[in-house]
This record gives C-alpha cells, sequence and structure tokens, in this order.
C-alpha cells in the first residue's frame, strides 16, 4: 500500500500498462497489461474518464476481486474506480514496442535496459538512431537500420495518437467536473469535438450538449464554458444559448415523435427554458436556422429528412415502369389464374384494392386486422411475376417477417420476406460475382408490411439505397401507434388518400377468434364488453391485480405494459424470481443484467449487424464475456455484438411500441388505470395477440376514458 | 513429442541474407540505386526467389507469407527499397518511401564521415520532423473524419446540429 494518504485503503496500488483490451463496458473496461516489475494483471475498470487501449500507461488503485471464466475456473482481477493516466515513461513502453514490426520482445527488452526511463526521448531524437541501430542487432547494421527507421516512424506515429487520446481524457473529465454523467452523452459530445482541441472547440460551441442531453445540464455546462469569455450579464441572451434553448426544444418535440410545432408552443417550451421565446426564434430567422411550413415551425434536421423522403417517393412516382402494365382484360385473366395457383377466392373488396394498386408506383394498402391484406399482397406478387417483374417482401420486425413469409407463401411458390435492417445489409453490399440473395433492380416491386410502423429515419435509409425504377407498396395498419421515432409517412400518405386502396370487412371473423371483432370495436370507438377471464386458452377478457399476481408466463408469451415504471418493475422482479445467487449473469449496460433464458429486447437500429429497434429474442447462452441470444425470425441463436449491448433491455415487460411488429399467442395489456392509454395504444396491444388477450385495466369507465383518447403528432411532411 | 519449430532458424537465415541485399543495396550510388530485392513483372516481392536464396524447402515457402515475424522483415527491407510488399493493396506513396529512404541513407552516410555526421544529424532531423508533423496531421484528419461522421449520423437521425 502507498504511503500518501488517498492510497490508504486501496490493496493495489501500481502503474499498469495496457496490453490488451478484452471488453469495453457501459461504464469502463475490462483489460489485461503489466506492471512495470512485468507482473501480468487482469482489471476491471468501473469508471467513466479513461478509455483504455493497448499500450497506454495508467496508475490504478483497486481491490482484489475473482471472477470465473468460461471454463469455470476461478481468477483474479483488479477492481478500480480510479485510474488516471500516465504520460508514458521509458520503462512502460514495453508493451507498445513489442507491437512494432520486426521489434518483438528481445529486442524491445535490449532497448530497455540500454536506455530505461530516457527510452521515448531518445525515439523521438534523430541523432540515437545509429545507437539504436546498433542496440537492435549489432551484427546486422543494414537490416538494423531499416528497422531503426521503422521504429522511430512507429513512435512518432504513437506520439501524435497519443495527444488526441490523452485529450479525450480530458475533455471527458471537463465535462465531469461540469456535473455531465452520462458516458453515452459525453461519447458523443466528444465525437463531434474530437481532436487534441476539444476543449476549445466546445468553448466555441457551449451549447452542444443541448442536442444530447436534458437542457438543465446542458445549461449547465453551457453558462460555464460561456462565463469565460463574456460578462455574467450577456450570458442568458448569448445567442449561443438561445440557440442551445431552440436545439433543446427540437430534441423533446423529437423524443414525442413530432417533427414540427406550432409557433406557441415552441415559445412556450422557449419560456420553460427560461429563455426569451421572441428573442431566440428572431435569431434564428436571421441565421436563416428556422423553417416553417404554413403555421407549423420544423425541426431543422427532421425537415430536411423529410424533404428527402417526399422527394424521394416523388422521383419514384415519376420514374415510368420498366414492366407492361396489365390493362383490364387482362389483369382479370391473371387474378383468376393467380386465384388458381394460390387456391384462394379474393372478394370483391379485395380485386378492386388489387385493381388500384398494380398502377400506382407508390402505392399503399391500408387495413385493420384480419381483412385479408396478406391475400391481396400475395396476388399481386404473383401478377407482378408473370409480368416479368421481381418481388421483395419486407418487414420492419423479424416476427412479421416471418409471418410475412408464411402468409405470403403458397405451395410451390415458397415467399422469403426479409426485415428492414437486412434489406438495408443487402443493398449495401451488393454481391460481385456470386448470385444475388436478393434481386433489386428497375423491375422491382418493394412490398413492405406494417408500414405504418416506419419511422422517417428508417423511410430515408431504405429510399436512398433503392435503385432507379424500383416501385414500393406500403401495407399496414393506420389504426396502430405511431412509429417509436419521429414521423408518421404512412399515416400521412393514408389521410392523403390518392394512393390508397383501403380494406375493411374483417375475414378472420368467420375462423371463431373473437381477437378481430374486439380489435375492430376499439378502432371504431366503441367499448367491448369483456368477461372476466377464468382461465380459457383463447378470446379477449379482463384479469384483476390478484390474478395478475398468480399468472404464469407460458411460452409464446407478451406481457405489455402502459407505464415505463411498471416495465421496469415487471423485469426486475421477474428476472428475480428465476435467479438464484450462483446463476450465471453477465451486464450488458445500466438497463439490463441477463441470464440465461431472460428475454430481451433491442432498443436502437443498428442495420450492419441486423439489430433493430424492437428486436426481441431470448438468451440462449452465456460463454464468459459473449452472450448468445436466439432473436425473433432468425433460424439459430448469434452472439450479441459487443458494441450493442448498452442497446438490450429485459423484456419480460415492455412497452406496447417495442411490440409493434410482433406478435405472441398469449398477450397481456396491463393499462393500469388508463391514464397513460389511448385508442391506438390498446388497438396496437390487442392485435398482436394470436390466441389470448388479457386486459387489466380499473373499471370499464376507464377503459371507455381510453378508447376515446386519440394519439397526436405533428409532422411536416407533405407529398 | 511435439517436433521443435523450424521458424527461428529460418528467422536467422532471413535476416543474415536480407542484411547483405540491403548492404549492397546501400553501396550502390544513391542516385541509380537498383532493388537488390528478387522481383517479380509487376513490382512486388518474389517470394519465390527469397525462398530459394535462404534454402527453404517448397513446403517452407509459405512461411514467408503466413508468419507476421518473417513478413515484416521482408516487408521492412521491401519497403525502403521501393518494392510492393507482401500484402500489399496500395502503392506507399512517394513522399513516405522518399522519406524513409533518405533515413536510412543517413545512417549509412554517418558511418563515413565525422564532417558528413553532422549534416546528416541535422539532416535526419529535419526528415524525422516530417514524419512527426505528417503523424500530427493524419491524427488531425482522423478526428475530423470522425466529427463530419458523427455530424452526419446525427442529421440522418433528424438532428442537425450546427458546429461553429
Amino acid at each position: 500500500m502507498g504511503d500518501d494518504p488517498v492510497s490508504a485503503g486501496f490493496a493495489f496500488v501500481e502503474d499498469v500498462t495496457v496490453t490488451r483490451v478484452v471488453s469495453t463496458l457501459e461504464y469502463g473496461a475490462i483489460f489485461v497489461g503489466e506492471t512495470p516489475a512485468g507482473d501480468k494483471v487482469r482489471v476491471r475498470y468501473l469508471g467513466r474518464t479513461e478509455l483504455p487501449v493497448a499500450g497506454d500507461t495508467f496508475a490504478v488503485k483497486g481491490q482484489w476481486s475473482n471472477y470465473t471464466d468460461k471454463f469455470k475456473r476461478l481468477h483474479r482481477q483488479v477492481e478500480t474506480k480510479v485510474m488516471k493516466r500516465r504520460a508514458v515513461l521509458g520503462d512502460l513502453l514495453g508493451p507498445f514496442l513489442q507491437r512494432v514490426p520486426n521489434i518483438g520482445p528481445q529486442r524491445a527488452e535490449r532497448l530497455m535496459q540500454r536506455y530505461g526511463h530516457d527510452l521515448i526521448h531518445v525515439l523521438s531524437d534523430p541523432a540515437h538512431m545509429d545507437d539504436v541501430a546498433g542496440v537492435l542487432e549489432p551484427d546486422k547494421p543494414a537490416l538494423a537500420a531499416r528497422m531503426t527507421a521503422q521504429l522511430f516512424s512507429a513512435m512518432a506515429e504513437k506520439t501524435a495518437a497519443d495527444q488526441v487520446r490523452l485529450a479525450e481524457a480530458e475533455f471527458l473529465v471537463f465535462l465531469e467536473k461540469l456535473g455531465l454523467r452520462e458516458p453515452r452523452v459525453a461519447n458523443r459530445l466528444w465525437r463531434f469535438c474530437a481532436g487534441v482541441d476539444a476543449i476549445n472547440r466546445l468553448r466555441s460551441n457551449p451549447y452542444l450538449a443541448a442536442y444530447l442531453t436534458e437542457w438543465k445540464v446542458a445549461d449547465r455546462i453551457g453558462k460555464h464554458v460561456l462565463r469565460d469569455a463574456v460578462p455574467a450579464e450577456e450570458i442568458e441572451r448569448h445567442p449561443a444559448r438561445l440557440m442551445g434553448a431552440l436545439a433543446s426544444v427540437w430534441r423533446e418535440t423529437l423524443a414525442e415523435g413530432n417533427s414540427a410545432a406550432t409557433e406557441p408552443t415552441i415559445r412556450e417550451m422557449l419560456a420553460t427554458r427560461g429563455v426569451d421565446a421572441e428573442l431566440a426564434l428572431q435569431h434564428a430567422e436571421r441565421i436563416g436556422n428556422l423553417a416553417k411550413r404554413g403555421e407549423l415551425l420544423r425541426a431543422p434536421g427532421a425537415g430536411w429528412l423529410e424533404e428527402e423522403v417526399a422527394r424521394m417517393l416523388k422521383d419514384i412516382e415519376a420514374t415510368p415502369a420498366r414492366l407492361f402494365l396489365p390493362d383490364e382484360q387482362r389483369l382479370t385473366t391473371l387474378i383468376a389464374d393467380a386465384e388458381q395457383a394460390c387456391d384462394l377466392t379474393l372478394t370483391s373488396e379485395q380485386a378492386t384494392a388489387l385493381r388500384q394498386l398494380i398502377c400506382l408506383p407508390l402505392a399503399v394498402l391500408q387495413g385493420g386486422a384480419g381483412v385479408g391484406k396478406t391475400t391481396v399482397m400475395k396476388v399481386l406478387a404473383y401478377i407482378w411475376e408473370r409480368q416479368r417483374g421481381n418481388v421483395v417482401f419486407g418487414a420492419l420486425a423479424g416476427k412479421a417477417a416471418l409471418q410475412l413469409s408464411r402468409g405470403a407463401s403458397s405451395h410451390g411458390a415458397p415467399r422469403l420476406a426479409y426485415t428492414l435492417a437486412r434489406l438495408i445489409q443487402i443493398l449495401d453490399n451488393p454481391p460481385d460475382n456470386r448470385r444475388p440473395e436478393v434481386e433489386f433492380n428497375d423491375r422491382t416491386l418493394l412490398v413492405i408490411d406494417e408500414a405504418g410502423m416506419m419511422d422517417t429515419p428508417t423511410f430515408y435509409q431504405l429510399l436512398k439505397r433503392l435503385p432507379k425504377g424500383a416501385r414500393i407498396l406500403l401495407a399496414g395498419d393506420d389504426g396502430q401507434l405511431f412509429p417509436v421515432a419521429f414521423g408518421k409517412v404512412f399515416h400521412d400518405l393514408v389521410e392523403e388518400g390518392s394512393r390508397v386502396a383501403t380494406l375493411t370487412k374483417v375475414l378472420r371473423q368467420a375462423e371463431g377468434s373473437a381477437i378481430p371483432l374486439v380489435a375492430q370495436q376499439i378502432r371504431s370507438g366503441a367499448t367491448p364488453a369483456l368477461p372476466q377471464w377464468n382461465g380459457e386458452a383463447k378470446g379477449v377478457f379482463a384479469i384483476d391485480s390478484k390474478q395478475m399476481d398468480t399468472l404464469q408466463r407460458s411460452d409464446d408469451f407478451m406481457l405489455i405494459a402502459a407505464r415505463r415504471q411498471t416495465v421496469d418493475a415487471w423485469n426486475e422482479v421477474e428476472s428475480a424470481k428465476r435467479r438464484t445467487d450462483s446463476t450465471p449473469t453477465r451486464r450488458l449496460g445500466p438497463l439490463a443484467t441477463v441470464a440465461v433464458g431472460d428475454p430481451i429486447i433491442v432498443t436502437q437500429n443498428r442495420y450492419k449487424h441486423g439489430l433493430f429497434n424492437g428486436l426481441l429474442g431470448t438468451v440462449v447462452a452465456i460463454d464468459g464475456e459473449r452472450v448468445q441470444v436466439h432473436f425473433d425470425g432468425e433460424h439459430k441463436p448469434r452472439e450479441l455484438p459487443q458494441e450493442a449491448e448498452v442497446d438490450v433491455e429485459l423484456a419480460y415487460a415492455i412497452t406496447c411500441h417495442k411490440a409493434q411488429g410482433s406478435s405472441a399467442a398469449t398477450v397481456v395489456l396491463m393499462a393500469g388505470d388508463g391514464a397513460l392509454v389511448t385508442r391506438e395504444w390498446l388497438y396496437t396491444g390487442v392485435t398482436r395477440a394470436r390466441e389470448l388477450v388479457l386486459l387489466n385495466i380499473v373499471d370499464q369507465d376507464r377503459f371507455s376514458e381510453a378508447i376515446a383518447r386519440r394519439a397526436n403528432r405533428t409532422t411536416g411532411f407533405e407529398l | 513429442m511435439p517436433r521443435p519449430s523450424v521458424i527461428p532458424g529460418i528467422k536467422t537465415r532471413l535476416e543474415a541474407w536480407l542484411d547483405e541485399r540491403e548492404g549492397t543495396y546501400l553501396a550502390q550510388p544513391e542516385a541509380t540505386r537498383q532493388p537488390t530485392l528478387p522481383m517479380t513483372p509487376d513490382g512486388k516481392v518474389n517470394v519465390r526467389a527469397v525462398a530459394q536464396a535462404i534454402d527453404l524447402k517448397p513446403t517452407q515457402e509459405k512461411y514467408l507469407f503466413e508468419r507476421e515475424e518473417l513478413t515484416q522483415l521482408i516487408n521492412c527491407v521491401a519497403e525502403g527499397q521501393g518494392v510492393l510488399t507482401i500484402g500489399a493493396r496500395v502503392n506507399p506513396t512517394d513522399a513516405d518511401k522518399a522519406i524513409k529512404q533518405r533515413l536510412i541513407l543517413q545512417s549509412k552516410a554517418v558511418q563515413e564521415t565525422s564532417q558528413a555526421a553532422v549534416e546528416a544529424i541535422s539532416a535526419r532531423e529535419e526528415l524525422l520532423g516530417r514524419i512527426q508533423s505528417l503523424s500530427t496531421e493524419l491524427a488531425a484528419s482522423k478526428a475530423e473524419n470522425e466529427r463530419l461522421r458523427a455530424q452526419l449520423q446525427a442529421v440522418e437521425q433528424g438532428v442537425w446540429v450546427t458546429i461553429q
């Protein structure tokens, strides 16, 4: 233990040079390193300010603890929250030197022995090159000279890279002192300011944090930074603060799913941030940062995305079809052929819809649960292919894609539907010579199911990758909740109406399921009378709190709660019930510690990993640091990518938004007192179930109030 | 019982041979130097010829490609002589090559006269300074890249971040 009071109480106080980073965590990292004495040590750093990479050196103060590896062997490691970056001393250069080409452990050792603390200075001064060459390889002077040049270059690069890393550490410490505690926000702020002059960049943009975190924290950081530059009395009305407040207003607006708002709304939100609304809006207009559409003010970035999506959709409509579109007579024949080939009969409503849709480059098929949208899509695909086009099916969620595959396939004509994440991956990586997995060209009809769930950024990502000439059919249900992120393009297109075919007749009713009927009632604004549940396996029932307490989770089960607190509490209780002290768990982030068997949900889009917001899965194995998950709609389990770990939550309970696109045999809806529940929430929840719905709500009055309550969203999108 | 590795022995022979090749290269007048490593018609290191030169069996030739400690040795010398390295996809820039070559040239020159040594050292300082500033520029470029990517990703999520 060290002599100084700060080190007292720490069992481990040493400099450690990182040789390998094992994994990075939401709050810290695990790495393996070496002490100056050459001892190897494993360190688990649980802090916010340092991001270790191989070659870095830290003064580490911590305590010893145990961990178990994947072979169940016990090891020792140092746990620390206190780790300070050290300027690299010569005798700690070992791990870096060993990684320089042609140096290796023995030559590194010779250099360390010869120069010790002075090694960094030596490797930066060309006067020492010959001497160094002599140390590296005394008997091969020519080769040694080459190696020395390589070594000096590597040292120059490391020094430059280290300066940036040091700047990053200083920047993060600077933010923490200002009260910014969330590592994800701090890291994002770093990315906007990255470089050796990061702190200066922040000084030039004192309210950058307003784009990333709550106003209280952003204002504190901004005021602190401005204090050094302007007199105190000028801070409140400083343009940076005014624009920061506006950025914060847009952040809140987007978080609620809106991309625009009325001027009075914006003024009110500015006022709650302690900012002069009039001044702020005037300044924004002066610098060209205020976009309007009629009575609405539009969030700048979101507005741009909407314009891009509108432009790309118009391009699709303006491009003539590459294939020959059938006339009325031919279409009648094709429909008859399709019915025979797919062994079905279209209703007159479905046939009418089909005739409308086939001619539209951008087409919308709108209809509630059980009206036969998939049947129409199936027949349309058949006809499109008979006209020598090709059809690609997509859906946002894995399970929805799976259901679409099943529904759209027929005997002799199997159809594979893809998640949008997978389609984007495919479009980004066209194959060289092999036969493409999916044909995407100017004869393609892209059919997207559950299109009501697509937010504007997802529309943008998909549309910008489509080949010219491809056509698009959006199928969905505008009675459901709006998308999780901002926008409601599908709903806007349905409202506009000129490209829309609508199905209204519920067909599944005939098969004896109560679910479509109840769903239809809710959708139309009527309050269904739900019988109390007595253990039935099918239907729609009310369930009281006592029954909730004794409810057993079955396979293929989804519990949807209206309040975030309910979701969190339920997840905590359910996961604890299933674990003992010896159950292996893995902390993925602040929101999720998982064990084998836990249901989980992904909360961010990561297209390159085939992950998206709302993807459900089950943890099937925990193998040391790695977690294996079987995601919905995939054939087999796979490893959860490390960078995605922080975007995973337990899913014993989920919000209704996250349930969109998925389904389960049994769905339990916890509406509680109904205050947060809308018609769309109830309708979406009920239509997630295939067999059984259990609704928990305080009483029938609250049920009626909830049904009367409509979700709303404001955007600036127009086509 | 497992057989002892042949790699250390191969490495020793390779180093000795590379040293000899490099020495021959440096002995040429600077203005008219030609690479002394065996090359293919498209300017790459002829690895088969290297293998033959150090008496490797045909089955051992693959080690020159697969073993990093052997590949790095060959590439170190190849880079300095302007020969495309094993696994190279892009030509090293002329500036990089010139700088590294001149660094080595200065090493040799220093051995000859002490007068030249003084000049050589200041020339080397200049060159190393150039490498150091290029490295700093590279780190700054990477940081700028990071900033631009962050702004682009933000706008694709609907957030227009204005940065002075």
